[in-house]
């Protein structure tokens, strides 16, 4: 813990005395440049005069968060990235709710990881591991194009690893490329044919090319090794309902409400089940809450600056939705 | 020189060679699919908009090539219409504008109505008519609010909107600030209808984000070097961007695939929806509230239709909400609407998940006499097809009817059913284009630019025919506004598309009249019997062959556009309409003697007669 300096008495009293002295008498100071010059610099490329004229006004007026942000834009342009980071830093430290500085900033942290997994890549270009952790990080920035070559080139150097062949049928699965995933999940249910991801996506795959059967068949062995999946009980229960087994889909779709009470497809689908059942006050407490859930999610996106810690203290957020999206 | 510093360069010249010279692939929303062997022979559009005088007009949107914010990528909407009731479909074409024409430091664009002249060619009346708008224009919808005859023209703008008054003499009055529909912000779809029953076409109003161009969302990184090259006046100045009221850190929503783009919408605060009740009096009555259609939610409103969902007899309402469910409201006739938007499974789609809707269409595809609903999406999802099953339930039956996977890759917009190939069965287009143009710059498997996709419907199950209905299927433009009609009275149904930053294209259908028969209705409905003169809300039950086909008077609809107010059947090898029934808007349905097919007919509810137009073909 650092200590405060503390002013001798002495030494205090006499500032005070003189303090007024060299008030009276003050050096002339040029005003510090206005906000936007820095501004305009930036905006004309110009980033060293940008951060030049934002340091000048930061010496003035060190709390102007518009300065200090394009200083930290103009760092970044540069590839200063590490001072870029300590500034937006500084800014949400005066001001934790600036949408400029943490829309940046995650942008920002996305380049940093990004040059960490280069320098890992660099020193082990040749490991499967590094292709599957750079894939990987291409999930997380949603480029499904770099994810699949990585994951591929770790395929090619290790063609027996199950997880990278999980990881590529889950990936070309999101994008609805349902026949290839279906390939990755073949080989990979023939290394391990009791594996909970490889049957839920065959199972997915299944399901979104209207193959009811083998995906109801699938979802329940998924579910025989994983009794507490909610969406094994969600995917399950949207296969038998789109093959008209409505009765049986209903329990299923009551266990991945239970399990996770937010989950929306899980409500959704229940309260379309009991509607088709004519169990119409079932159907009709089901809409409510999703109705319910609804709003809450479309007001949390809008507030989420409200609620959010700036510098990643964010509340744990709901679930993601168990279906990928086709 | 060292060789080090050889093998330094080497690498990256290698590496840049191979950047400029590698084959990249080609995106299926650009390639064009192999021929297809279900396309209806010797049915072909043709891209005549130069030939047509439409060449001249270019959509503008924010003025430059990049999109920074959310209105710049929504573009406009279009409208075929008759405004001088001389039979032949005219054509409106809305604009959008520039941040310098909104700050007015520089004329804003002004939007388009072309005068059909009979012979496949238009001439430009916009100055004359006096409908340039000179907003930043968004959508468009017809109807003859005070039942005069004469059509008049609903435009939505980012700004105030306008309800434009057909005088009957080629011109237009602005009348929205004195009927009290000139809604402010950010409105999209609208459409006309008499939800009560009056006899008086009431105005339905989406609307979509509350955004202040003072206070905009953050642009991407590097958008100020990019708007600085657009022009002399770029708006919003560099210092203003950021911190505004209406956004939120909801980061996701400012990226797309890693890459920094514009936010929205999601993050951004929705603008709501208006239901205006028309008093008959040239004014109307906000009663968005009362009845129960107002948006609380603050949902992202597009598309927007008055249909007859559950055949009532009264007109209900469906809006299609980007990033969040649809609206489906039932109206319970006592001027009131009950939300049955999740009970009736036209919210989400199948499994439960929001989509980002776009533009809706409204068709009976599978010829059961209900209406079922088509909504466009976003890329990376499939566009949506919700069939009516009746009992007031829908079922998201995209995948098993054909239209999702092929519209996965695409960013579907303005989408209509037509009966192309005058089969009796409604095919479907949609038109297309993406929001981000960096798309172009990566390997995304889609593109900026992409080509519509046409769905012929092969005994109740689409299957996309792309360039094998004609080269213009084959191109791929920006995309937005869609409207449908027959522009040259031949019997074919025709398109024209409104492109963002553009001119239009206009798709002549070529071979359609030959490839079946038809029969196009106009309706005239009767005040005095609660129809309006428009007869929007109607509903006509053409059978012929068999087969019985349903087809309605509709206002908007689309992305953000208006089709043809009349209603067109192809009826297939059938030479003769066994009956033809109109259900009028608010009143009976009454059987009525067509004498002959091939021709446009025009039905007058109060004098009860069929009065057979000839048509003019090519």
């Amino acid at each position: 813990m650092r200590m405060r300096p503390v002013l001798p008495p002495a030494l205090a009293i006499v500032g005070l005395f003189v303090s007024p002295v060299f008030a009276a008498a003050p050096a002339k100071i040029a005003p510090p440049p206005p906000a936007s010059a820095a501004a305009r610099a930036f905006d004309r490329g110009d980033y060293p005069q940008a951060i030049a004229l934002a340091r000048q006004r930061l010496k003035a007026l060190p709390r102007d968060t518009d300065a200090r942000l394009v200083m930290a834009r103009a760092e970044a342009a540069l590839g200063h990235f590490e001072d870029a980071y300590q500034a937006f830093r500084r800014v949400l430290a005066l001001q934790p709710r600036n949408t400029d500085a943490l829309y940046y900033l995650s942008i920002l942290g996305g380049v940093l990881a990004q040059g960490e997994y280069d320098r890992l890549f660099a020193q082990a270009p040749d490991s499967p591991r590094a292709h599957q952790l750079r894939g990987d990080l291409h999930v997380v920035q949603e480029r499904p194009v770099e994810a699949e070559a990585e994951y591929k080139a770790a395929l090619e150097a290790a063609p027996a690893s199950l997880e990278v062949l999980i990881a590529l049928g889950d990936l070309i699965r999101r994008q609805s490329r349902f026949e290839d995933a279906l390939g990755y999940y073949g080989r990979a249910a023939e290394l391990a044919p009791h594996n909970y991801d490889v049957l839920y996506g065959i199972g997915v795959c299944r399901s979104y090319r209207q193959e009811y059967a083998p995906a109801i068949l699938s979802f329940r062995e998924a579910l025989r090794l994983d009794p507490s999946s909610a969406p094994a009980h969600l995917a399950l229960g949207h296969a038998l309902l789109q093959s008209g087994q409505t009765a049986a889909a209903v329990p299923e779709l009551e266990t991945a409400a239970k399990l996770e009470p937010r989950m929306l497809q899980a409500q959704y689908l229940l309260g379309r089940a009991y509607r088709l059942l004519g169990r119409t006050q079932d159907a009709e407490a089901t809409f409510a809450r999703v109705q319910k859930l609804v709003q809450g999610q479309a007001s949390d996106a809008v507030d989420a600056a409200q609620s959010a810690d700036p510098l990643g203290q964010q509340k744990p957020r709901e679930p993601p939705p168990p279906l990928d999206k086709p | 020189m060292p060789l080090a510093r050889i093998r330094r360069l080497a690498l990256p010249a290698a590496s840049l060679l191979l950047l400029f010279t590698a084959q990249r692939p080609v995106p299926p929303t650009v390639a064009a699919p192999a021929p297809s062997a279900d396309a209806a022979p010797g049915v072909a559009f043709v891209d005549v908009t130069r030939a047509a005088g439409l060449a001249s007009f270019r959509q503008v949107s924010g003025g430059g090539p990049d999109k920074n914010y959310i209105i710049e990528a929504t573009g406009s909407g279009v409208a075929l219409w008759d405004y001088d009731n001389d039979g032949w479909l005219d054509a409106y074409l809305v604009n959008g504008s520039t941040w310098a024409a909104l700050a007015g430091r520089e004329p804003a664009p002004s939007a388009a109505l072309f005068h059909n002249n009979r012979d496949g060619t238009f001439t430009d009346v916009t100055a004359a008519a006096g409908v340039a708008n000179g907003r930043w224009g968004q959508g468009v919808c017809v109807g003859d609010f005070d039942n005069d005859g004469w059509p008049d023209l609903y435009v939505t703008n980012f700004g105030r909107n306008r309800l434009y008054r057909n005088t009957g003499h080629g011109t237009f009055t602005d009348v929205g600030e004195a009927a009290g529909v000139a809604v402010d912000g950010w409105s999209t779809g609208c459409a006309f209808g008499d939800y009560d029953g009056d006899g008086k076409l009431d105005l339905f109003v989406a609307g979509y984000i509350s955004l202040d161009p003072a206070h905009l969302p953050p642009a991407p990184p590097g958008a100020g070097a990019a708007v600085k090259d657009t022009g002399p006046a770029p708006s919003p100045a560099p210092e203003q961007r950021g911190m505004g009221a209406a956004y939120s850190p909801g980061l996701p929503y400012c990226e797309y695939r890693g890459q920094p783009v514009m936010c929205g919408p999601r993050g951004l605060k929705g603008a709501p929806d208006h239901l205006f009740h028309n008093n008959g009096d040239g004014t109307f009555t906000d009663v968005s509230v009362r009845a129960g259609v107002a948006d609380a939610a603050g949902f992202y409103g597009f598309g927007v239709a008055f249909f007859d969902f559950d055949d009532d007899g009264r007109l209900d309402l469906f809006v299609a909400n980007d990033s969040t469910p649809n609206y489906l409201y039932r109206n319970q006739g006592d001027g009131t609407f009950k939300d049955v938007s999740y009970t009736s499974g036209a919210a989400l789609d199948e499994t439960g998940r929001e989509q980002a809707h776009m533009g809706v269409a409204i068709g009976d595809y599978d010829n059961d006499g209900r209406d079922d609903i088509h909504v466009t999406n976003f890329a990376d999802d499939s566009n949506v097809l919700y069939h009516n099953d009746g009992n007031g339930l829908f079922s998201d039956v995209s995948y098993a009817a054909g239209i999702g996977r092929p519209s996965i890759p695409f960013l579907g917009w303005g989408t209509a059913f037509l009966d192309y190939d005058n089969d009796g069965r409604l095919d479907l287009l949609v038109a297309n284009g993406h929001v981000y143009p960096l798309v172009d710059r990566f390997d995304w498997n889609t593109s900026y630019r992409q080509r519509p996709l046409l769905f012929r419907n092969v005994k109740g199950r689409f299957v996309e025919v792309g360039g094998s209905a004609g080269p213009a299927m084959a191109v791929a433009w920006p995309s937005r506004g869609l409207a449908v009609g027959d522009i040259d009275n031949d019997g074919g149904m025709d398109v024209l598309i409104n492109n963002i930053d553009e001119a239009p294209v206009l798709l002549r259908n070529d071979g359609g009249h030959r490839a079946g028969h038809w029969l196009t209705v106009r309706l005239v409905g009767d005040p005095a019997r609660k129809c309006p003169r428009d007869a929007i809300g109607s509903v006509v039950y053409c059978t012929a062959g068999g087969v019985r086909m349903r087809g309605e008077v509709a206002s908007g609809r689309s992305q953000l556009s208006q089709s043809d107010l009349r209603v067109h059947f192809g009826l297939g090898t059938a030479t003769r309409v066994e009956r033809l029934e109109v259900r009028w808007a608010n009143g009976p349905a009454v059987t009525y003697e067509v004498p002959a097919v091939d021709r446009f007919v025009v039905i007058d509810q109060s004098r009860g007669v069929v009065e057979p137009l000839v048509a003019s073909p090519r």
